[in-house]
């Protein structure tokens, strides 16, 4: 008998292949992402406790409140204003059609308030702040400042996450009334200058349409979104990897960890807190 | 204040040494990372006023003994006392009081780079001054000054006070941090590579300020270089490492402990060949994978 072996190993087929490799690939991700929510709560259950065991120095919680809210004002401003024309453009677009132009104050208003103005807000300083933050504090535990904290019997959690979270927790939402103001100044002197919307009656819709529920949702939102900012951004610097390229990835895993989670964040407060504040809601207390 | 101690042979010269305890006890420590080992088995102990030298190539976990002495990194087995203190078994907010007694120069200065130097060098004292009851607060003219005598000891003129970090030279910066670990005069000094990366006279003057902090007070340190100048001039004491990947068989991973003079008459060709720079057979080594 020829001895030339025609028979086929027993191989694993290239696509059962395929398969384990992604099934591993997609365990990896979970354990790592458990892991990781873990590490974040184990992380914010050490911010509250030094939030609570010390007091922090002025100093430091002064310089934060400069570093996120007065540096923060003019994009901030800026980009409240630019929200308002646009909602104004594309309203009158739709609403001129259906002969509507003076209801546009309401629509314009209420976006603003309750979902583009702290979105939009929160995302403009996941970018700026949370990312500055991140960097920072990539920068100091990659040059081992955070190190010599330590070395010097200072909680580096104390020293440098709490006043940056109270700071923002303190500053966001009022930088988020800031973006409103500036968004419904922008919406209307649009409309008014551009567009020749009757004055009086986009601010007549606007009050019988948006409540001071709607301003108060706007703002637990920005609440919630400066926590969630300052925390993850804290925490992808504080756990940054050596090297540039580290502090780089802390940066952007802070903007982009935040982004969505201020997404997430945003579609459950939408349907807890209408649900919540329902009967609320139906008083239709109008403020604006 | 003058030192008790002598600058040379301060172990041999202390007749009582052995009825001392040791200000620093490392027992059996093991510390790894992952699955990588870089500490097996480490026992040694630092007498009080002692100026120790560890020495040892890249990798062999130097820096890592270093942070473990104050709790930095914590091993995965074994104990660090800190005067008779067992690190492991205290409470964060003891292990935070024992370091306000040590004062660590790290390898890139770790300077606080937001604050100037007079700021930085007074950082520590404005630490300790919010930890203290309010009538044995510093006030900022004290404080101040402190800080001006601080900077004229390790020879920079006033006008760098005002300066960041970033605007002074490396040198400059590593004698900033070394006058910001000695303003509160702790007891324990640690020096990671505190010559690294500067020039021969900038060296010269940094291993100087190593041996006019013990003139000062009595203070132990130990001292992480690769630089044998340094360690021959201002150690009384010298460990030398070896990377546990490059150890054979049971061999301990420190391979020489003794004082510095007698480094040189020692029959360990890893001991010669690390003291007088030479790579030997490490090229075809490394080419070998």
């Amino acid at each position: 008998m020829n001895s030339v072996d025609t028979t086929v190993t027993p191989t694993t087929p290239p696509n059962a292949l395929r398969s384990h490799s992604l099934l591993r690939n997609i365990t990896d991700s979970c354990t790592n992402f458990t892991l990781q929510l873990g590490d974040l709560t184990l992380f914010t259950v050490q911010i509250l406790k030094w939030f609570f065991r010390r007091k922090m120095r002025p100093g430091t919680l002064v310089n934060a409140c400069f570093q996120i809210g007065v540096l923060s004002l003019p994009v901030i401003a800026l980009t409240g204003l630019f929200i308002g024309m646009v909602l104004a453009v594309q309203s009158h677009f739709q609403f001129s059609q259906i002969g509507m132009a003076n209801h546009m104050g309401a629509v314009i208003n209420m976006t603003l308030v309750r979902e583009l103005g702290p979105v939009l807000a929160a995302t403009m300083l996941a970018g700026r702040v949370g990312s500055a933050m991140a960097a920072e504090l990539g920068t100091m535990r990659v040059t081992e400042q955070i190190d010599a904290l330590e070395s010097m019997g200072i909680n580096p959690i104390h020293h440098l996450v709490v006043p940056r979270v109270v700071a923002a927790l303190l500053l966001i939402p009022t930088l988020t009334i800031m973006a409103d103001f500036m968004g419904i100044f922008g919406g209307f002197a649009y409309s008014y200058l551009a567009l020749d919307v009757d004055p009086h009656l986009y601010f007549q819709y606007s009050r019988d349409f948006v409540g001071g529920w709607d301003l108060l949702t706007g703002l637990i939102k920005s609440l919630f979104f400066g926590c969630t900012i300052a925390i993850v951004s804290c925490y992808y610097g504080f756990h940054c990897q050596v090297g540039a390229k580290g502090v780089g990835r802390a940066a952007t895993a802070a903007f982009v960890i935040s982004f969505v989670l201020i997404l997430g964040v945003d579609l459950l407060l939408g349907m807890g807190l209408d649900r919540l504040f329902l009967p609320l809601q139906s008083g239709g207390n109008a403020l604006i | 204040m003058s030192s008790q101690l002598p600058l040379q042979s301060a172990t041999s010269q202390q007749p009582n040494s052995s009825f001392i305890s040791p200000l620093v006890e490392v027992c059996q420590l093991c510390v790894s990372f992952d699955e990588r080992v870089v500490l097996q088995d480490i026992t040694l102990e630092v007498r009080r006023g002692e100026t120790l030298a560890i020495i040892g190539e890249s990798g062999c976990g130097k820096t890592v003994l270093l942070k473990s002495l104050i709790g930095l990194i914590q091993g995965q087995s074994g104990t660090v006392r800190f005067d008779g203190v067992d690190l492991c078994k205290t409470t964060s907010a003891e292990l935070a009081q024992l370091r306000t007694r040590t004062g660590f120069v790290f390898q890139g200065a770790a300077l606080f780079d937001s604050l100037t130097v007079a700021e930085n060098i007074a950082f520590p004292i404005r630490q300790s001054n919010s930890n203290i009851a309010s009538d044995t607060v510093l006030c900022d003219e004290d404080i101040m000054s402190l800080v001006t005598e601080s900077v004229r000891e390790v020879g920079l003129a006033d006008n760098v006070c005002q300066r960041y970090p970033m605007e002074i030279s490396g040198g400059m910066r590593k004698r900033v941090a070394i006058a910001r670990a000695n303003i509160l005069n702790p007891d324990l000094m640690l020096y990671d590579e505190p010559t690294t990366g500067l020039d021969p006279i900038a060296s010269d003057v940094i291993n100087e300020l190593i041996m006019q902090s013990r003139l000062q007070h009595t203070v132990t340190s130990v001292i992480v270089t690769h630089d044998m100048k340094t360690a021959r001039k201002v150690a009384d004491r010298v460990i030398m490492f070896h990377p546990i990947d490059r150890l054979a068989g049971e061999d301990a991973q420190v391979i020489y402990d003794g004082p510095p003079s007698l480094l040189d008459r020692h029959a360990d060709l890893r001991i010669t060949q690390f003291i007088h720079g030479e790579a030997g057979q490490r090229v075809t080594e490394l080419s070998e994978g």
